[in-house]
């Protein structure tokens, strides 16, 4: 009985002392955030895969899957992740419509945009699912999480 | 002998070892919460909550395992439930295939991925709980 008494005097103190930091702390996070409107819990919601960084990485070095950038072009040519291919969401249906070399359905893929806080790279993930591609994965974390991580950014079309 | 260095050991690397992974998370509440948030096992109303006050549950369970002896066996076992509870975690993210980082030691992008290596540790770490929270010292004498 003791034993919960403190256990439970700990779990109070801790919790205690939690809310009274975050309620002093400038910029103290929210107790509810609005992580329904998050573009992973949407990606999540639509069963639309996730891809992490080491998968990412994995693309980067092997060249698969197909990293495809979903920002317009002049923000693909001022950097983007190492071998992707701009496929700008609001350009994608003319673009997959008119491709000379039809991509193959199952062809493995990650979209992405700039940062967690755009939703192209999800948008361009719907899209392509919509339109037939199977296996499509999203990265939400995009290039700033990628550069956060110290991956080299490729410049240029 | 080891009867006595034993839980003493433990108790000074579990304890340094959870006072060394609140820093992070104290100094990045919401790079912690969207670690959390990734796990996709929370009611997503409370994953703020769960990034506010984790952080605070590990150094003050870590605190009083290095600095008050009267609260050691109880701050032992309440880092062994924390562990048990992050060790479930991570293995519902492997079962379901999630790719996700950890977020247990650092909150760098691209740094800790969960993976098998995350549940080996984490069941060293248990049994380091498990050592500290026993304490020969305490037991009554055997009759003889």
């Amino acid at each position: 009985m003791k034993l919960i008494l403190q256990m439970l005097a700990l779990t109070l103190a801790a919790a205690g002392l939690g809310a009274a930091v975050n309620a002093a702390r400038p910029g103290g996070l929210p107790w509810r955030g609005d992580w329904a409107h998050h573009v992973e819990n949407r990606a999540w919601q639509e069963h639309i895969r996730l891809a992490g960084l080491a998968t990412v990485r994995a693309a980067v070095r092997a060249g698969a899957p197909l990293l495809l950038d979903a920002r317009p072009a002049a923000d693909f040519r001022a950097g983007h992740l190492p071998g992707a291919r701009s496929l700008p969401f609001e350009l994608a249906p003319e673009m997959l419509a008119s491709l000379q070399v039809p991509i193959a359905r199952d062809q493995a893929m990650v979209t992405y945009c700039a940062r967690n806080d755009c939703d192209e790279g999800l948008e361009l993930a719907r899209l392509l699912r919509q339109v037939g591609y199977t296996n499509v994965l999203l990265f939400a974390g995009g290039l700033g999480e990628w550069r956060a991580a110290g991956g080299a950014v490729e410049r240029g079309p | 002998m080891t009867r006595r260095w034993l839980p003493l050991l433990s108790r000074w690397l579990l304890g340094l070892l959870f006072l060394a992974a609140s820093l992070p998370k104290l100094a990045a509440p919401p790079d912690l919460a969207l670690a959390i948030f990734r796990y996709h096992l929370l009611p997503l109303g409370l994953v703020n909550a769960a990034a506010i006050l984790l952080p605070w549950f590990e150094l003050t369970a870590a605190a009083a395992l290095l600095l008050a002896p009267p609260l050691r066996r109880a701050a032992a076992l309440l880092l062994l439930a924390l562990l048990a509870v992050f060790t479930a975690a991570i293995a519902i993210d492997l079962h379901r295939g999630i790719d996700i980082a950890c977020g247990c030691f650092s909150l760098k992008p691209g740094i800790g991925r969960a993976s098998a290596w995350s549940l080996l540790r984490n069941a060293a770490l248990m049994t380091l709980a498990v050592l500290a929270a026993w304490t020969p010292a305490n037991k009554k004498p055997c009759p003889a």
